[in-house]
This record gives C-alpha cells, sequence and structure tokens, in this order.
C-alpha cells in the first residue's frame, strides 16, 4: 500500500503528536510558547530543522552507525540554527525574551529530531521521510501556537504584543506549570477524540499454544497493534511502527547495541 | 448522584474524613464571618459553589460517577477562602477553588488520589497569578489590629507579649487571612482531630515541632525567643496547614516514621521560606513540595525494608549453613 501525504501528515501531526502524544522535545514547547511571536519563530525553526534532518537520515545516513547518526543531526541542526542567529542578528536577539535566547539554540539538541529521525527517517525512503518531518514539524507547531496564544491572551492580556481589554490576567500561565497544565489539558483532550478515551491495554504475548482455529477468532477481537520494529525495514508497508516508540525505547536501543558489541 | 463509598488506607471512609474536616471548618467559617461580615460570607460561598460545580462537571465530562457524601470538593472550597483575605475579589475565590478542583482533583481520580492537595495548588495558583489580592489585607470590623502578625514578622519587627495581645493572637484579632488566625478555635480542632484520626496528627505535629524549634533558633524578630516562638506559630495560617493540608489523607506517606518526616521537611522548607522567600505566607508552596517528597519517602521506606530484610535473610541462611 502506497501512503499518502494526508495519511502520514493526520498520523504524525494529529494523531500521534510529537509534544501532547509522544511528549518528546517539551523543554522548548514550554518555555518558547509565552507568546505567540517566541511559539511561531520556534516553531519555525524546529519545522526546519526536521525537514532537513530528515532528509539527511534517508538520503545519505543509512549505513552509518547510529551513535554517529546522532552527533550528525546535532551538526546539521547546528548549522541551521547558526545562520538563524546571524540572520536575527544580535540586538533582535537580545529584545527577544531570556527563554527565547536560550531556546534558539538548543534547537540543535532538540529530540524531536534525534527520535523522528531515527524512528522512522532511516528506516524509510526520502520521500515518506520528508512528509514525516513535515507532518511532526506541524504537530509540534500546533501546539506551539494554541499554547502561545492561550498564554498570551489570558497570561499577559495580549496578542502579538496588542493589549487586550481584559478583567483579569491569569500571569500563572506565563510561568512553566501553567504550560503544563494546559499541555495535559490538550493531550486529554487528543486521547478522547483520537482514542475515544479508552485505556490502552498492555500487549498481550502471543502463545505458542494458540491453534490456527482459534487465530481469527483472536483477530476479531483484539483490535490490531502496531509493534515497534527496530530491524532496518525499507518498505513502504512500515506504517507507522515509529509512532508507539517513545525516548525510552530509543535508549533502550542504543543498550542493546553496546550490549551486543560488548558481547562481539 | 450517588457511588460506591471509598475507604482510606486508616480504614475511614471519604465521607467521614471530609464530613469531619467539613465539621472543622464551619467554626473559622463562623469566626471569619463575625470578623469580616458579608464580604466573607460571599467569599466562602463563592469558593465552595465553584469548587462544587467544578466537581459535578468534572465528573460529568471524565464520565465519572460523583458521590454526593464525598465532600471533598466543598471542603478545598472552604479552605481556601478562609487562607483568602476578605477583600479579595470574588473571582480570585472562584478561580482558585476551580483550579484545586479541575486541574488537582479530578483529573486524578478525586480527592483520594490527588498527588498533591487540592487547596494549597488552589490558593498557590491564586497567590502566583493575584499577589496583590492575596496578600493584601484589610475590611474587618472595628478593634481590630490592623497590621497583620505575618507582616510584622516578614519586616523584621516584633510585638510585646502582653495580656492584651495574647488574647488578641488568641481570638484572631489581627488582620490576616480571613480564616487562619483564630488559635484557640484550633486547639479544640486538634482535639478533635485526635479523638477522630489521631494517626492523620502525626504529621501536623512533625510540622508544628519543626516550625517551633527553627522559630526558637532562628528568630525573625528583634524581641525574646519566646515571643519569637509565639508570633511564628500564632501568625499566618501555620497552624491552620498544620491542621487541615498537612492531615490530608491522599497525599500523607503510610508509615508513621515516614508522616514524621514529611511533617519535619515541609516544616523546615515552610520556616525556610518565611525567612528566606518573597511571599509573606508561603504555607501552600512549602506543602506543595512536601507532597513531592512524601511518596518519596514511602518508596524509600519501602527499599531499605527490602535490603534489611532480604540482608536478614542472608545472613539466616550463612547461620543455617554455619
Amino acid at each position: 500500500m502506497k501512503l499518502k501525504f494526508s495519511d502520514v501528515f493526520f498520523k504524525g501531526a494529529v494523531e500521534y503528536n510529537p509534544v501532547v502524544i509522544q511528549c518528546v522535545g517539551l523543554c522548548p514547547v514550554i518555555l518558547a510558547s509565552t507568546n505567540l511571536k517566541d511559539a511561531l519563530i520556534m516553531s519555525a525553526l524546529i519545522l526546519a530543522d526536521l525537514i532537513i534532518n530528515c532528509f539527511i537520515a534517508s538520503a545519505l545516513l543509512k549505513k552509518i552507525p547510529r551513535a554517529i547518526r546522532v552527533a550528525i543531526y546535532m551538526l546539521v541542526s547546528l548549522l541551521i540554527v547558526l545562520p538563524t542567529l546571524w540572520f536575527i542578528g544580535s540586538k533582535s536577539l537580545m529584545t527577544m525574551s531570556l527563554a527565547m535566547r536560550v531556546c534558539i539554540p538548543l534547537v540543535a539538541v532538540n529530540s524531536v529530531t534525534a527520535v523522528h529521525c531515527e524512528q522512522f527517517a532511516v528506516k524509510n525512503n526520502v520521500r515518506l521521510a520528508l512528509y514525516d518531518g513535515i507532518a511532526a514539524g506541524f504537530g509540534v507547531m500546533f501546539i506551539l501556537v494554541i499554547l502561545g496564544v492561550l498564554r498570551e491572551i489570558i497570561g499577559n492580556g495580549s496578542i502579538l504584543g496588542y493589549p487586550l481589554d481584559l478583567t483579569f490576567k491569569l500571569s500563572g500561565l506565563l510561568m512553566p506549570y501553567g504550560a503544563l497544565v494546559v499541555l495535559g489539558f490538550i493531550a486529554a483532550i487528543s486521547k478522547a477524540v483520537f482514542t475515544g478515551g479508552q485505556k490502552q491495554k498492555p500487549a498481550e504475548e502471543k502463545t505458542t499454544e494458540e491453534t490456527p482455529a482459534e487465530a481469527p477468532a483472536h483477530e476479531e477481537t483484539v483490535p490490531e497493534q502496531i509493534e515497534l520494529d527496530l530491524n532496518y525495514v525499507d518498505n513502504e508497508n512500515d506504517e507507522y511502527a515509529y509512532l508507539l516508540s517513545s525516548v525510552n525505547e530509543l535508549i533502550a536501543s542504543f543498550a542493546d547495541d553496546k550490549e551486543g558489541g560488548n558481547e562481539e | 448522584m450517588s457511588g460506591k463509598q471509598e475507604k482510606s488506607a486508616e480504614g475511614y471512609s471519604t465521607a467521614r474524613i471530609f464530613g469531619d474536616y467539613l465539621l472543622m471548618l464551619l467554626v473559622p467559617a463562623v469566626v471569619s464571618i463575625y470578623y469580616y461580615g458579608n464580604a466573607a460570607l460571599s467569599t466562602l460561598m463563592v469558593c465552595a459553589f465553584t469548587a462544587l460545580g467544578c466537581d459535578i462537571l468534572g465528573s460529568a465530562l471524565i464520565t465519572k460517577q460523583f458521590y454526593i457524601k464525598d465532600t471533598s470538593a466543598i471542603c478545598s472550597g472552604i479552605m481556601i477562602a478562609l487562607m483568602l483575605p476578605a477583600t479579595a475579589p470574588l473571582y480570585v475565590g472562584a478561580l482558585a477553588s476551580a483550579f484545586a478542583v479541575i486541574v488537582i482533583k479530578v483529573p486524578f481520580g478525586g480527592g483520594k488520589h490527588a498527588p498533591f492537595v487540592p487547596a494549597a495548588a488552589g490558593f498557590a495558583s491564586a497567590a502566583v497569578c493575584f499577589k496583590e489580592y492575596v496578600f493584601t489585607y484589610s475590611g474587618g470590623r472595628d478593634g481590630m489590629v490592623t497590621r497583620s502578625l505575618g507582616a510584622t514578622l516578614h519586616s523584621g519587627g516584633s510585638l510585646r507579649l502582653t495580656a492584651t495581645t495574647v488574647i488578641d493572637i488568641l481570638t484572631g484579632n489581627f488582620y490576616g487571612p480571613m480564616g487562619t488566625g483564630c488559635v484557640i478555635i484550633f486547639i479544640a480542632c486538634i482535639v478533635f482531630m485526635a479523638i477522630r484520626r489521631k494517626n492523620a496528627l502525626i504529621t501536623a505535629l512533625g510540622f508544628i515541632v519543626s516550625c517551633a524549634v527553627i522559630a526558637v533558633l532562628f528568630p525573625r524578630t528583634n524581641g525574646t525567643r519566646l515571643s519569637s516562638l509565639v508570633l511564628e506559630i500564632c501568625s499566618g495560617s501555620l497552624l491552620f496547614t498544620a491542621l487541615f493540608l498537612m492531615t490530608d489523607y491522599a497525599t500523607q506517606p503510610k508509615h508513621s516514621i515516614n508522616k514524621i518526616l514529611y511533617g519535619l521537611f515541609t516544616g523546615i522548607i515552610f520556616m525556610a521560606m518565611r525567612h528566606l522567600g518573597a511571599y509573606e505566607e508561603p504555607a501552600c508552596f512549602a506543602v506543595l513540595l512536601g507532597n513531592a517528597f512524601s511518596s518519596f519517602t514511602d518508596i524509600l521506606a519501602e527499599r531499605l525494608q527490602v535490603i534489611f530484610t532480604s540482608k536478614k535473610g542472608t545472613m539466616e541462611v550463612k547461620i543455617d549453613e554455619a
């Protein structure tokens, strides 16, 4: 089955949103979403970073060992961030909030990039990797913009710097805890909308005693579960194997590599 | 609107625990109405009804049955109201109560499972968002001392302990949070709680003891150590916090020793915040930090128990082998 851009986009940006569902890259999202302007700058940077890194990972880095690949992602990200800093200029940068001055250089070590490149881009072709980069970037952008708008209006009583005539302001929303509270509610709403509010059941282990006659009945009752396959897969049928993964699984795979290396 | 009655680890039902809290809270509520009149009454009503409304709404949203005898939301609302000044706008209390219930109580499965004391979180959010209203005290009846004890201590001042001032302190005849000043009531409430739920008081005692020790060792006033002790214990919402926030059964550790540790730890943080912090009354922030520490003490105790049990087991095996 050939994946369409719309399928990848919906799954990558909405259903398995990097921030609210996968909970990756929360730090820049929380720090840079105190107002809409900062949120837009940060989301544009992350989007560019993801697209370029996913493209490079899929096109050039498939045969390179994982440890080196991750270092290359950082280098590439740095090459994106440095011209951005130069373009903004030191004067403009100094007028930005402290959070942005800290966060922009930190995009170079953004975990969203590492997770998406490692879990999807290096296992798929360039077209799909680009789709995934765009989807994940827009996923982060959605959340940043929603947070930026809410926090600026309710917390600061303005939008894009223009003051609004509000009775009161909840300045606590401008603090990190405010962002986490809003993120929690967005995550809850997303889960309720896209999973119907059902609790995820733990994956049942397949038993060898299962007879072929029982198998179809089992398939009918248990919904299809996508399992993470860390082996190299280079076909378009690998539908969102990465999406159920998390940073922990990535770390676990690193540990497996290390143990394998030691055994050798 | 009925459901299954939950029971705490201590074996008491939630209805009983929060019923007791409600009963105890009614007394300072009446005193606050006596001192601050209609302003106090309206704040209490708004906070209680907002909390109740948010609880019903939140339960409906997460399709959880609302248990009418679980008065935890109303208790949280009243606690928040009593910690606020009477002159605070009504929306401050309403927003704090809504925060306590919608952000802390409902998402974590009710008052029994909340990781933080809802009232403390609600008040803390109000303190962060509306500092100018939450720590400005006025509007009391004629004859009240217009400078709060907390403000006196915060500025390094002192108060001479005469018969009049002691009576004023005991009866709460000072400006301050509207329901946390009357010391006599809290002594009575402590006695009531000692009869009804004495295990819960362990934390409160740990908290008060650590605060008292720090007050004696590091006085903030330029008076005697005794006056420092009396003023620190009776000022702000220390006793109120000890009685109502520290004894919250969802956030208390399970083991008795851990309860003492939790109380001591929170007391130390509270006094450190009083000495070094920007806020005049940082009780809720200290309680929230203590809550984070609370579950850690239980985990630590369980691990230590496992280690000691396993060591004991190996020693017994070695003795058998010998």
